[in-house]
């Protein structure tokens, strides 16, 4: 009986493996090749264009750290993220908290929040940079009727970021809502019951019940609006190109830039390294963070 | 015995194919950028070429603008696999030298006679470390446009365009006008290209020039745009924009075409397009100067890559008979593109198109102080630092002499690189 099973078990295997073959054979040429040749790329004085290289050791990672416009990336996603991700987070929670009660129009407003979400981010940057066209935009349209002269948004370095970020905040809204609203799903009603007999308040049972038991979709959201944050592009490629005076320059679009405008592949490689160990260190962190207490 | 008939159908299949190939065409792939009106002069051409070259076929490939050209050409070189011959826009020569892929055009004929008849800024466009890469095709340089209109409406003479720097902020004083009183600024007086991702740069040399300054030392060894005349020219762009209010950092679109913006620097190479849009009294005038009269060019060129003998020999059969007097006097007539060759030039031909085109005659006259880029290796890195560097100053609202000499600490540790 038993070695049935495992015969059962093996062809089973076989037949998954077989399955799997496949994919796995794409995600290896891919993904798997490029990052770990990336790795290798990163210690040689390597070109896009001309076919010789040399090895040049740290010499990649040693010259990025001195650079001034990649300190300037590092910084200004630092900032982005931490501009993006606990407004996002304490938005997306209000809304979601709203929106597990029973309103009107429930159904039309979750679909109003997350529709950004499945929007393409090319096509979402685009309209949002024409409402904030400074000459004919629609949001210094409206400022103007209340008598304020609205600056050029994208144009002027103190705005453009604060702007970009306010994009991705909305855009990212509805995910993080749908992930909290399936989490606040998941809470037993009888909780909140027996807490409304002994006479809490809506924000005592928020901060003693939903809170403490949003922890698991808290800490999701946390650690992946962080990865995505630190990894921002694609708005900056469309809105503002880094600048104006590298004020929205991040680190991806340094990495791009470095390797598709000057094709320096090994030194871009180097900054791709650099910002997956920060990424890495960043979410053992969270993850520690949220796991903690929670368990 | 059962052999024989196999080998000889052999031999007469490779008689008749290797005579086959003796009598075809060689194959040209030629990639460009050009779109619009351009294009079909250039199409036309190229035609022509075909009629009159029955052994060479020349298979033209538009291959998008310029920048998803150069990204489309930089990958094919870095597969191996380049077109024969693709146009290139002035700045890449360096670019293409330091792939390896070009033939440098000493191999097909002995340089210093074949181009003694071309004006040197067009040589001085495609020259890289002493050696001409590429062969030179169209010619622009830098002008001002202007609305005789918004001349007249505040009194100005619309014959008499700005000559000085000092002269341009002074009708650009006038032209800003707030017209419905609300407080807010409805028509601006000049605009030029100040954002660093969109070629600021290339309007800040100009500039730069004009006031004396300069990008490298005199041995191109170090960085030299944080001197005196460098910040001075970074001061009068923010001024333009922040103390006179006169430039608008974030330009309407298309603010010059719709009448919102009273001058433009622009290209030459728009002027045919500006006239089609614009419904106003359109002025063509030669840039205002400071210290020097100076005007950036801009242009394109033809670059031939590594292949066989065979086909880099028709490919340099037809980069000749592009740039070659009578296709270039066509050319530059045609499309407002200025001549490449002082014959073409001086001819009868050329001169009564001037006589037709007075626009034209403004920058053929501008043409005796044009300036082409330094064409160094480390010019993309240094010219990328110089234009973030003026976005920071004048976008910022800074002082510009520190953000220059950062800038230029940073743009020596490429040009160190690059040697």
């Amino acid at each position: 009986m038993r070695a049935k099973r495992s015969n059962l078990g093996n062809e089973q295997t076989r037949t998954a493996l077989l399955a799997l073959l496949p994919s796995f054979v794409i995600f290896c040429v891919f993904t798997l090749y490029p990052v770990f040749h990336s790795l290798y790329l990163s210690f040689f004085n390597v070109s896009l264009i001309s076919s010789s290289r040399s090895f040049v050791g740290w010499n990649n990672y040693a010259a990025l750290i001195k650079n001034p416009t990649f300190q300037k990336a590092v910084l200004n996603t630092v900032i982005y993220t931490l501009g993006v991700v606990p407004v996002g987070i304490m938005l997306s929670l209000f809304a979601a908290v709203l929106l597990n009660n029973k309103l009107k129009f429930r159904g039309l407003f979750r679909t109003a929040f997350f529709t950004p979400v499945v929007t393409s981010m090319v096509a979402v940057a685009i309209v949002w940079s024409w409402m904030l066209e400074p000459n004919y935009g629609l949001i210094n349209s409206l400022l103007s009727k209340i008598g304020i002269a609205g600056p050029g948004w994208l144009t002027d370095p103190k705005w453009a970021l604060p702007s970009v970020i306010l994009l991705s905040i909305w855009k990212n809204l509805g995910y993080n809502m749908v992930i909290f609203l399936a989490g606040l799903q998941d809470i037993p009603r009888d909780i909140y019951e027996s807490a409304d007999i002994d006479g809490a308040t809506p924000v005592q049972r928020f901060i003693y019940i939903t809170l403490p038991l949003l922890r698991g979709p808290l800490g999701f959201a946390a650690i992946v609006s962080v990865i995505k944050s630190m990894q921002v592009f694609g708005q900056i490629y469309v809105m503002t190109g880094g600048g104006p005076a590298n004020s929205t320059m991040v680190i991806v679009y340094y990495l791009y830039q470095q390797a598709f405008e000057f094709y320096r592949l090994g030194y871009a490689s180097a900054v791709a390294w650099v910002l997956f160990a920060a990424i890495f260190v960043l979410t053992l962190l969270q993850n520690r963070l949220f796991r903690a207490e929670g368990a | 015995m059962s052999r024989r008939p196999l080998i000889l159908v052999l031999i007469l299949v490779l008689a008749f194919g290797l005579s086959a190939t003796a009598g075809a065409a060689t194959t040209i792939h030629y990639w460009h950028y050009l779109s619009g009106d351009y294009a079909e002069i250039h199409e036309a051409m190229v035609e022509e070429f075909n009629a009159l070259h029955p052994d060479i076929q020349v298979e033209l490939l538009y291959t998008g603008n310029q920048f998803v050209t150069r990204d489309k050409l930089i990958a094919a070189v870095a597969a191996g696999q380049p077109p024969h011959v693709c146009l290139v826009d002035q700045f890449w020569p360096p670019l293409m030298v330091a792939t390896g892929a070009l033939v440098p055009l000493k191999n097909f004929v002995d340089t210093d006679s074949y181009f003694a008849d071309f004006n040197q800024i067009s040589l001085d466009t495609v020259t890289v470390e002493g050696e001409i890469w590429t062969m030179p095709f169209s010619l622009s340089n830098q002008i001002l446009f202007y609305n005789k209109d918004k001349f007249r409406e505040v009194g100005l003479d619309p014959e008499k365009p700005p000559a000085t720097w000092e002269e341009l902020l002074e009708y650009a004083k006038l032209l800003t006008r707030d017209l419905d009183g609300d407080g807010r600024i409805d028509e601006w007086g000049v605009n030029f290209t100040t954002r660093a991702n969109m070629g600021a740069v290339y309007t800040f040399i100009t500039f730069l020039w004009q006031a004396g300054g300069r990008i490298y030392n005199e041995d191109f060894s170090a960085a030299a745009f944080n001197d005196e005349a460098a910040v001075e020219t970074v001061q009068f762009w923010r001024d333009l924009a922040h103390r006179h209010k006169v430039l608008n950092l974030s330009p309407p679109q298309e603010g010059f075409e719709t009448g919102r913006i009273a001058m433009q620097i622009a290209s030459t190479s728009s002027i045919e397009a500006t006239k089609r849009k614009v419904n106003f009294d359109l002025g063509i005038a030669p840039l205002p100067s400071y210290r020097q009269k100076v005007t950036g060019v801009g242009g394109s060129s033809l670059a031939i890559f590594k292949t066989t003998p065979q086909e880099e020999a028709a490919a340099w059969t037809f980069v000749q008979w592009m740039s070659s007097p009578e296709n270039n006097l066509k050319w530059s007539t045609l499309t407002g593109y200025t001549p490449l060759r002082k014959s073409v030039l001086a001819s009868p031909e050329y001169q009564s198109y001037l006589a037709e085109n007075p626009a034209v005659q403004v920058v053929i006259e501008q043409f005796q102080y044009a300036r082409a880029r330094p064409n160094e290796v480390s010019y993309a890195d240094v010219s990328r630092i110089l234009g973030v560097a003026v976005e920071e100053a004048v976008f910022g609202n800074l002082d510009p002499k520190p953000i220059l000499d950062n800038a230029v600490a940073e743009a020596n540790t490429y040009i160190e690189m690059s040697k």
